[in-house]
């Protein structure tokens, strides 16, 4: 079928096939084709751009090694980027080059730049990478220098507060998520701060909190968890008792019959915790552990994995 | 439930575009009129609440007048409730002098826009204390200078209360922002079914990639904004973010053209957790929730932000029904397969436990360009995926053929997904394989109808062409066991076509000629030009003559008919001037080009194009390879940002021929412009 194509006055005549089946724009068919591609214009003329763009693809496909090669050049080609170090400090982490990551985005963070936001994720990346290192108090000076430069990041006031728990500086994390709840409004840090109180044994305070969410909520199980915890350390351990086996019978029948997400087993593995189940805690930790859950749980399962120890040497 | 006749009479009427002639393209998109840049659209929307959004060249004073009545606007936004974003270049850039005079101390103290052209001012107007369920129609004036049409297709309607149940239906697309013609039939054909039924949507969802290549404020303007101005008027645009916005926006920080294009809920407004972020959100519409996340560049694993959210998200979710939507597939083997590709794997190990524990109903997705549609599934976080005993139902989901998919009434953990996938809006189709827990795999253009009716939802896909190519249903009722099925039904082994052709690009829908062809060029044959200069403005060309296109000899027509070089080792250097206005307001430039064998284009002395020449150039051209296909051919400029300029342009070819034994040569260029 054949149809009229008018550019500018002239007609040309072409096939209504090719128009309707031959449509690409910048073709994108999975990361091999893309990589296919985007080594085919690389070969006509390397540039950052076509580089970042292949090292994403290649990140994509797990191929970490190719894309730390690629941005490596890109960065030689487009050494005022602040992207391209944002990308390959990210590549350099995963592929457990946790040096050589810092000192890439300590170079970046020496630009002078209007982008403020693009420095942020330069100072969170960074204060990432030196928490990866234990070098906490760093990174905690990271962290609140990426917060200045946007108030509303909500994921930076969850790193602090990481940063703030494991140098135990209770009182300032709680004081921090004030301040991100103010500027973001996120559920997620009103939750994070009733667990600061907790940690902070601020028990009476983080109640009320507590009490509300359970009302409101459809699944109970982690609310429930929490108000135990609270009344644990008010000294009401039948109460937490109740609260403990109410939320394992809730998560039990979310569970039944399913590889469970991490989120939950963590769950479960803390009420068997506060319940002195400390084999099943172990479990439901391990467990969770190989399900992708990170924050702490190693740590947990290290001292219940001691406890036990210390009770079989008794 | 729904009457399932209803859904089955949709076969479109229209055929669209089987031709292709810019001078009646204007009827799928159109550049708004002056002073606007950005036509007025819906975005977060609420019962009691609603924005309207647009861009202008410059300032302008904004109003929005809206009521009940459409010939009586009684009502009018108050100043407080409008953010005004800006692009007013950066310190040190050269700018047009209107522009120069717009960086006032006042107008840049005012948020930015990420990378608009500059001289945009985008408003935002919040409008609130409106009724639920209402109909109301809105006009945007410049003081008392309405400039918007009163053609009554500026309205909006405001979410029911929530947890109230009445019919909804809403449209779900992912991977159309390419600006080529399936978009365009993609979006008529839900226009035209929709309008067929009597039937309008109530709201849509847009599963990422709307603006390819890279998500530039210039993409986002034609190739979503104009191609889909007609139902962003009036209907509110949910989006999630896909990886070709990824490159030029990030979640990260919640900066870039995505974020400059879209307003969401963050606190909560319109129900849920609040999230804090733009990057995810949920919101509710009538007996139903909706989630969104970005599975494009957050970190999805169980301790991240993004899944704590979502957990207390789903944990307080009391609605009949949940929908969540995201841009990479958990299952797929369209274009992409999801047992390869990191961020599909991670999407599946880490977020669909939570999802389906969630007790989620429809998960909605893109990416993949192709429709692929699961049957009820549950707990297939594995890599490979597999069937084997993660199969609730293996039916069809078809009231008319196996029965619907059934589940409990309310919200219980792990009774069954349904995954579709939508990437299929727009961009070059692909398949890589089967994936065996889908019913059905359609490498067909179109988008999904979603209708949700009390217990029953129904989701259909309809294709380019208005008929419709897939129906499933839900019915949630009473109490139904679970059972698992070991060997459930298998999809039939796909096999990749030995010999594909291979795909070209097509001109944009929405262009501008601004070389045609036939247009007179400076011209030399004979001898090669020294250094690149030849390539760039202000260059003296002795010994250079005008010519009209197209060159050539040999076989076909031409205006300038070049024997001499018959059986010669024969080249041929072009230039042109050509005026753009603005650059940054150019999305895309493109050659429609005849040529024999090979060619190298050039814009101010850059290389932008380089076919059929593997090396070099000039009398050094090597890799000469002969023209294989006939007949012209689009092919996309590289890099035009980079040397684009405002005003006076150079467009340098240099075409040669693979041998001096050829008996055809041909050059017959014409430049376009996507604005």
């Amino acid at each position: 079928m054949l149809t009229s194509l008018r550019l500018g006055g002239a007609v040309v005549t072409i096939g209504t096939a090719l128009l309707i089946a031959l449509i690409r724009v910048k073709a994108h068919e999975g990361p091999e084709h893309e990589i296919e591609e985007l080594t085919e214009l690389i070969s006509k003329g390397e540039t950052a751009d076509l580089l970042l763009q292949r090292a994403i693809e290649y990140r994509v496909l797990g191929r970490n090694n190719e894309a730390e090669r690629d941005l490596e050049q890109a960065a030689r080609l487009d050494p005022a980027s602040l992207l391209i170090p944002c990308e390959l400090g990210r590549v350099y982490f995963t592929l457990g080059k946790t040096n050589e990551a810092v000192d890439l985005v300590s170079e970046a963070l020496k630009t002078k730049t209007e982008e403020l936001t693009t420095l942020g994720a330069l100072w969170a990346l960074r204060a990432e990478f030196l928490g990866a290192r234990s070098e906490n108090k760093k990174a905690l000076e990271d962290c609140e220098a990426a917060i200045r430069t946007q108030l509303s990041n909500l994921e930076w006031y969850l790193l602090r507060s990481d940063l703030h728990r494991r140098l135990n500086l209770k009182k300032e994390r709680i004081a921090g998520l004030d301040q991100g709840i103010q500027e973001t409004g996120a559920g997620i840090l009103e939750i994070e701060r009733i667990e600061a109180l907790l940690d902070d044994r601020q028990f009476q305070a983080a109640l009320p909190a507590i009490e509300r969410e359970l009302r409101s909520s459809r699944v109970r199980s982690s609310w429930l968890i929490r108000r135990a915890r609270a009344r644990l350390g008010l000294g009401e351990q039948e109460s937490a008792k109740v609260d403990l086996e109410n939320a394992l019978k809730e998560i039990g029948k979310r569970t039944a019959g399913v590889a469970a997400d991490a989120t939950l087993l963590t769950e479960r593995a803390l009420a068997h915790e506060l319940l002195g189940e400390n084999e099943a805690a172990r479990a439901y930790y391990e467990q969770a552990r190989d399900g992708g859950a990170e924050e702490g749980v190693q740590e947990k399962i290290k001292a219940l994995k001691a406890d036990e120890d210390g009770k079989a040497k008794k | 439930m729904a009457d399932s006749k209803f859904y089955r009479t949709g076969v479109c009427l229209l055929v669209l575009c089987a031709t292709f002639d810019p001078g009646t393209h204007s009827a799928f998109a159109t550049n708004p009129p002056k002073p606007l840049t950005r036509s007025p659209y819906l975005q977060f929307a609420s019962p009691t609440i609603m924005h309207v959004a647009w861009r202008t060249e410059g300032p302008i004073d904004p109003v929005v007048r809206f009521g009940t009545n459409p010939s009586n606007l009684n009502l009018s936004s108050a100043t407080a409730a409008i953010v005004v974003r800006v692009a007013l270049g950066t310190n040190g850039q050269e700018l047009l002098p209107p522009w120069r005079e717009l960086r006032t101390s006042e107008n840049l103290r005012l948020p930015r826009l990420h990378s608009a052209p500059v001289g945009t001012f985008q408003y935002e107007v919040h409008l609130t204390g409106l009724l639920p369920d209402t109909r109301y129609d809105y006009a945007v004036f410049d003081g008392t200078n309405r400039l918007t049409p009163a053609d009554g297709s500026y309205q909006f309607t405001t979410h029911p209360p929530v947890g109230t149940v009445r019919p909804c239906q809403f449209w779900v697309l992912g991977d159309g922002g390419t600006g080529r013609e399936p978009q365009y039939a993609v979006h008529e054909a839900m226009l035209d079914t929709t309008k067929k039924e009597g039937h309008p949507i109530d709201f849509w969802i847009h599963a990422g990639d709307m603006a390819y290549g890279t998500g530039r404020d210039v993409e986002f303007q034609t190739r979503f904004f104009e191609a889909y101005d007609r139902t962003l008027r009036h209907k509110v645009c949910w989006p999630t973010m896909g990886n070709h916005e990824g490159h030029t926006s990030k979640g990260t920080t919640g900066v870039g053209p995505y974020y400059d294009a879209y307003i969401v809920p963050t606190r909560g407004e319109v129900g849920g957790v609040a999230s804090g972020t733009e990057a995810y959100y949920s919101f509710d519409y009538g007996n139903i929730h909706f989630i969104c996340l970005d599975s494009h560049d957050l970190d999805r694993k169980p301790a991240s932000g993004m899944v704590k959210w979502l957990k207390a998200d789903l944990d307080k979710a009391q609605a009949d029904w949940l929908v969540a939507f995201w841009h990479h597939p958990p299952y797929t083997k369209g274009s992409h397969d999801s047992d390869k590709e990191k961020d599909l794997t991670e999407m599946r190990r880490y977020i669909m436990p939570v999802i389906e524990a969630g007790g989620v109903d429809l998960v909605l997705t893109g990416h993949s360009h192709t429709y692929e549609r699961s049957m009820l599934m549950d707990g297939a976080y594995a890599t490979p995926t597999v069937s084997e005993n993660v199969i609730l139902d293996d039916g069809d989901g078809d009231p008319q053929g196996d029965g619907p998919y059934r589940k409990s009434a309310g919200i219980h953990p792990h009774e069954g997904t349904v995954q579709v996938v939508a990437g299929n809006a727009g961009q070059t189709l692909g398949r890589t394989g089967t994936q065996p827990v889908m019913k059905r795999t359609i490498v067909e253009h179109g988008s999904v109808l979603v209708n949700v009716n009390g217990d029953t939802l129904v989701g259909r896909m309809i294709n380019r062409n208005g008929t419709q190519r897939d129906l499933f249903s839900i019915v949630k009722r009473g109490t139904v066991p679970i059972s698992r099925l070991a060997l459930p039904w298998q999809p039939p082994e796909y096999k990749k076509p030995a010999n594909e052709a291979k795909r070209k690009a097509a001109v944009a829908v929405d262009h501008t000629v601004i070389i045609p062809r036939e247009a007179d060029w400076e011209y030399l044959t004979g001898a090669s030009p020294r250094g690149m200069s030849w390539t760039r403005l202000n260059f003296a060309a002795p010994g250079w003559k005008t010519g009209t296109a197209a060159f050539g000899f040999g076989t076909g027509t031409y205006r300038t008919e070049l024997k001499d070089l018959r059986r010669k080792a024969s080249s041929i250097y072009l230039r042109k001037e050509f005026q753009i206005a603005q650059a940054d307001r150019v999305t895309e430039l493109g050659l429609w080009i005849d040529y024999e064998d090979g060619f190298i284009a050039y814009i101010n002395g850059r290389e932008v194009a380089r076919v059929g020449i593997a090396r070099s150039s000039g009398r050094n051209a090597q890799g000469i390879k002969p023209r294989e296909e006939i007949g012209p051919t689009y092919i996309v400029l590289k890099d035009i940002s980079a040397c684009l300029r405002d005003g006076l342009n150079l467009l340098a070819i240099e075409a040669h021929v693979a041998s001096g034994e050829s008996l055809d040569f041909r050059l017959d260029p014409s430049l376009i412009l996507e604005d």
